[in-house]
């Protein structure tokens, strides 16, 4: 992954559950989001030991 | 316990490889980039420190893993671990400080390769090949296979049988069957103990995100 890429992931998606303009797009939004904050966590974990 | 990168050959030796990587005619995939060596080289290192494997042979063998590169899909990709083993020796011979090295790295460039097929022969060869697998594992991993598959044209997944359900598995066509084919059996074949013990760590990442986006795909598709 280039830094521009992971970069990204603090511009937009990251603020998605703020933006949605429905119920059920927000709660979506809202475990999509879950899912991104873990895969990040994971993914810093692993550059912070391999990088 | 030594500074990791403390050996006085690593400087010029990294310069040297950024000279070889700007020089290729080509630039490489975002998998196999510079960041790729360096995280694969941090990896050797921490093995070698667990394991009692002689921490110079693991660090220069990492960093001179991927010497020669071809995209995945190129005819000689399988052969790029016996090709980058064979520049090894001069590389050594040119970097004062590991040319008594030269051998163990270029057995340990040689046997990395899972594509290749290679058995590592020492313990140092053996970190090597454990560094470079669980580059393919984890978060990284994930982003590695996706950015692999763009760079020769794969999609992501198949539009309407992403799991491989009905249909053979094919990776040159879509990334996704790439866990199934190759990521997630690497867990299983790791060499070493702090490899093994990384790996489940990085499996379970692998297996978290798929989980996910079976879910989403489920939702959408």
């Amino acid at each position: 992954m280039t830094n521009s890429t992971a970069n990204n992931q603090g511009v937009s998606p990251i603020r998605a559950p703020d933006t949605e303009k429905t119920r059920s797009g927000r709660d979506l939004a809202i475990d999509r989001q879950r899912t991104m904050l873990t895969y990040l966590a994971a993914l810093r974990a692993e550059l912070g030991a391999g990088s | 316990m030594a500074t990791p990168f403390a050996f006085p050959w690593y400087v010029p030796l990294i310069a040297r490889l950024k000279a070889h990587l700007a020089a290729e005619p080509a630039p490489r995939d975002a998998a196999h980039d510079l960041g790729h060596i360096l995280r694969t080289a941090t990896l050797a290192q921490t093995l070698a420190l667990a394991e009692g494997a002689d921490q110079e042979v693991c660090l220069a063998a990492a960093l001179l893993h991927d010497l020669v590169y071809r995209p995945k899909n190129h005819p000689e990709s399988s052969k790029t671990a016996a090709m980058a083993a064979e520049l090894v020796p001069l590389w050594c011979a040119e970097t004062p400080g590991l040319e008594a090295k030269a051998e163990a790295v270029a057995a340990a460039v040689a046997s990395h390769s899972w594509s290749g097929g290679g058995t590592p022969a020492s313990l140092e060869a053996a970190v090597v090949q454990d560094a470079d697998r669980l580059e393919a594992l984890g978060a990284v991993g994930v982003a590695r296979v996706f950015a692999t598959g763009a760079s020769f044209g794969a999609q992501l997944w198949h539009p309407e049988d992403p799991w491989a359900e009905d249909r053979p598995l094919d990776d040159k066509a879509w990334s996704l069957d790439h866990f199934e084919r190759k990521l997630l059996k690497l867990q299983a074949d790791m060499k070493t103990r702090s490899g093994r013990d990384l790996a489940n760590d990085r499996q379970r990442t692998m297996l978290t995100y798929l989980a996910a986006l079976r879910s989403e795909l489920g939702t959408e598709s």
